[in-house]
């Protein structure tokens, strides 16, 4: 029996690259590294335009708060530091590097110095962090903060190999062609929380990712797999720890209250080349698909390097596209123009034709069908949270529960009558933390 | 610029396709569902489609032109009033059509042509345009209209014909039963559907045939048939009406008159029920129950269609005290 959560969706898979090997993208003309890729404080540059830099080399840190440095994806020089408006609004800032194609390695590039039982585990941490390793499925948070936060309070690890987004086949392909990696990932942050016990979450139907773990796994009383049922959203944090604790999480807190802690599989993957090659994050595996490609592939690319060069790398267009989504199709993000570059969190990019666009020409309409409520993975009521926040009752909103919000984009997906609910029940979640700041202030 | 537009001209020289210099942005989901208004609806005319054919088999072609007037008037009138409101035309989604269909199918096949008409007027504009069109209307238009039409014209809407082998019915099996007698036909008439009734509502087959469609589809769920009809059975088997009857008193009851209509199809209308699984089940129970209060002490030998309007006033009520306990707000691991 595979474990599973209440609510969800069943969305066709799209999983075409399933079975298609990562490849090493050509070295590519120019990359552009975001300086902020994580959750906290952006990054300030540490090198000037004309620079030369090698590959890991440290061109963004964070002085001092919660942030994460961002390395030299490839060797070259720097040529710009441009601005460039983040996703979500606001400015941020892309170090543009020109590639001179040697991938010539920094000099401090080493592999951490010690052995794991000889040392502390804030010297591994700092290695974490030193390393600019964030939380690779979406989060996107500083690894070394969680890590910080889970010593001591955690007894549990999971390791979180699914991927429920349709088309995303990074983790899988990771699952398949470097488990050890994985493991030994997960050694090392058992090591360095000093926990017993660990999971390893996979998705009940891939036989496949479990034959490639298992024979690694020396002590079954340590590290056991748990299969989990496969549904949207079985790799969010909140939903995996309930399938596998029946402990729920509330909204605004953490799996830690429960003495878990979640990293996603390419994470652990990360801390492993981290430790023991002392290569920082610089590269990650992407899927590029979609329906507009040419040829789907699995991507292991330098971060900071441009769709469009994805495309071309995939054989070009083979459709007309009308939307780049960075990320899964659940959850991603629409791009507006193809340079966007790649960042820590990119699971997948995919080029979609007009054939994804569902925009009706009747008027999106709630029926009243309960869909979302039988859907929604936070058992929330998204249609209540929608009329609410439409009609600006933000205490409303509140009231029933907007900040509980996941943004899984469940409710959208599964309203037949094409009310975007999501986007409606993130406008109110925004709106109720916006005023609970301003009440704040006025009481301050 | 000129670098994109270099590098947009390499993959056109490539594959004869362009990447625009601005693409469409849109929040996520990018993926939907197919389940749309228009195909949940489509899925309720098919589930209709067996009643439809008994009726016609039994009663005639003039049950069918009478559902096809409802149908037809009912589309019609909620174009026009879409058109005078200055709303967007949305009679695609095929609402109008279901409401069409479900009023035509509850009206007995004798009647007026001009009834279905008046009937239409009154689901489609007054119980649901006039109060917001579909997802606001309070209660369901099709058995509002059906309870309109029998009060105006209680004469047209006992125009019963008879089924086919049921030629001597002086009264309607409802009305028997509340003069506290069990019909004279076999109860096998009834489950099969040959007897003096409303177009769609003779068969217990042909809508359970529906029911269980709707059910494979996911168009509804479970919970109000479950609850309207073992309410209603309920009491029927413990609280006969003819003493000593129990089982046959409570099967007579069930398999005559528009109860399993109304639990199985009309009353699992979207707009008009709560959205929460709880809430389902005390909507369907009042309806059970207040179909037997109706049965046994109203004026009425009918009762279902009025069960379901009252519980569609109590809606708002009921979703008020089923909200769903949030993720993590279950007793013990509260903030």
């Amino acid at each position: 029996m595979a474990y599973t959560f209440k609510g969800g969706v069943w969305p066709d898979d799209h999983k075409y690259t399933k079975n298609i090997p990562i490849e090493e993208i050509a070295p590519v003309a120019k990359v552009s590294v975001s300086l902020s890729q994580h959750v906290g404080i952006m990054c300030k540059p540490v090198v000037k335009v004309g620079e030369q830099v090698r590959m890991g080399q440290l061109i963004g840190d964070v002085p001092g708060g919660l942030g994460c440095p961002v390395h030299a994806s490839v060797s070259g020089t720097i040529v710009q530091i441009e601005e460039v408006t983040a996703p979500r609004g606001g400015t941020s800032y892309n170090i543009v590097i020109e590639n001179d194609g040697q991938n010539t390695l920094d000099d401090t590039v080493q592999p951490f110095g010690k052995k794991l039982s000889e040392a502390t585990s804030e010297e591994i941490i700092a290695a974490v962090r030193a390393a600019g390793i964030t939380g690779m499925g979406a989060a996107a948070f500083p690894t070394y903060a969680k890590l910080a936060a889970a010593a001591g309070r955690a007894d549990t690890l999971i390791v979180n190999c699914i991927e429920s987004e349709p088309f995303a086949c990074a983790n899988h392909r990771l699952v398949l062609e470097n488990p050890a990696a994985i493991i030994h990932g997960l050694k090392i942050i058992m090591v360095t929380l000093g926990i017993q016990r660990a999971w390893i979450a996979v998705e009940g139907s891939r036989k496949e990712e479990r034959a490639a773990l298992q024979p690694l796994i020396e002590d079954a009383k340590l590290i056991e797999i748990k299969k989990v049922t496969s549904k949207y959203p079985a790799g969010s944090e909140k939903q995996l720890v309930y399938a596998l604790t029946k402990k729920e999480i509330p909204g605004g807190r953490t799996p830690l209250d429960a003495g878990i802690v979640v990293f996603n599989a390419q994470t652990c993957a990360a801390v492993y080349e981290a430790l023991a090659k002392g290569i920082p994050l610089v590269r990650r595996i992407v899927t590029v698909d979609g329906d507009c490609i040419q040829n789907p592939k699995n991507l292991l690319v330098p971060i900071g390097t441009p769709i469009s060069d994805l495309i071309e790398y995939c054989g070009g267009l083979s459709a007309q596209p009308k939307k780049i989504v960075c990320g899964g199709p659940m959850m991603g993000q629409a791009q507006w123009a193809a340079d966007a570059p790649v960042t820590k969190t990119t699971a997948a990019i995919l080029i979609l034709s007009e054939y994804f666009d569902y925009e009706s020409k009747i008027p999106p309409v709630c029926i009243r069908c309960g869909r979302c409520v039988r859907a929604c993975p936070m058992k929330l009521m998204p249609l209540k949270i929608a009329t609410a926040i439409e009609a600006g009752r933000v205490d409303e909103a509140a009231a029933f529960g907007a900040t509980d919000c996941i943004e899984c984009g469940t409710c959208s997906y599964i309203c037949p009558g094409g009310v975007p609910v999501t986007q409606l029940a993130v406008r109110a979640k925004l709106a109720v933390l916006e005023q609970r700041r301003n009440d704040a202030r006025h009481e301050g | 610029m000129n670098e994109i537009n270099q590098k947009n001209n390499s993959v056109e020289k490539n594959t004869g396709y362009t990447l625009p210099s601005l693409l469409c942005v849109s929040p996520a989901p990018h993926i939907k569902s197919l389940d749309t208004t228009r195909a949940l609806m489509l899925d309720v005319i098919i589930a209709l489609v067996p009643a439809l054919i008994w009726g016609i088999f039994t009663f005639g072609l003039r049950a069918l032109i009478v559902v096809l007037i409802s149908v037809a008037s009912s589309v019609l009138f909620e174009a026009v009033f879409q058109k005078i409101a200055k709303c967007t035309l949305m009679i695609t989604d095929l609402s109008a059509v279901v409401t069409g269909l479900i009023l035509g199918l509850s009206l007995p096949s004798k009647v007026s042509f001009w009834i279905p008409v008046a009937g239409a007027f009154f689901a489609v504009v007054v119980a649901k345009g006039l109060f917001g069109g579909i997802g606001k209307n309070l209660v369901n238009p099709a058995l509002a209209a059906r309870v309109f039409l029998a009060l105006c014209w209680p004469e047209e809407m006992t125009r019963f014909a008879e089924g086919k082998t049921d030629i001597i019915s002086r009264a309607t099996p409802l009305v028997s039963l509340k003069e506290r007698v069990l019909p004279s036909n076999s109860l096998f008439d009834y489950v099969l559907g040959d007897y003096a009734g409303a177009i769609g509502e003779i068969s217990a087959v042909a809508l359970a045939i529906g029911l269980v469609y709707l059910l494979i589809r996911k168009v509804i769920t479970w919970h109000i048939p479950v609850t309207f009809l073992g309410t209603a059975a309920a009491l029927f088997f413990f609280f006969p009406r003819i003493e000593g009857e129990n089982g046959n008193f409570a099967l007579f009851s069930i398999f005559t008159g528009g109860l399993l209509f109304c639990a199985f199809i009309a009353a699992n209308d979207y707009s008009t029920t709560p959205v929460t699984n709880g809430g389902r089940l005390i909507f369907g129970a009042g309806c059970g129950l207040i179909t037997v209060f109706i049965r046994y002490f109203g004026a009425y030998p009918e009762g279902a269609a009025y069960a379901v309007l009252i519980m569609n006033l109590f809606v708002p009520l009921i979703e008020r005290f089923t909200i769903p306990v949030r993720f993590g707000m279950t007793a013990g691991t509260k903030k």
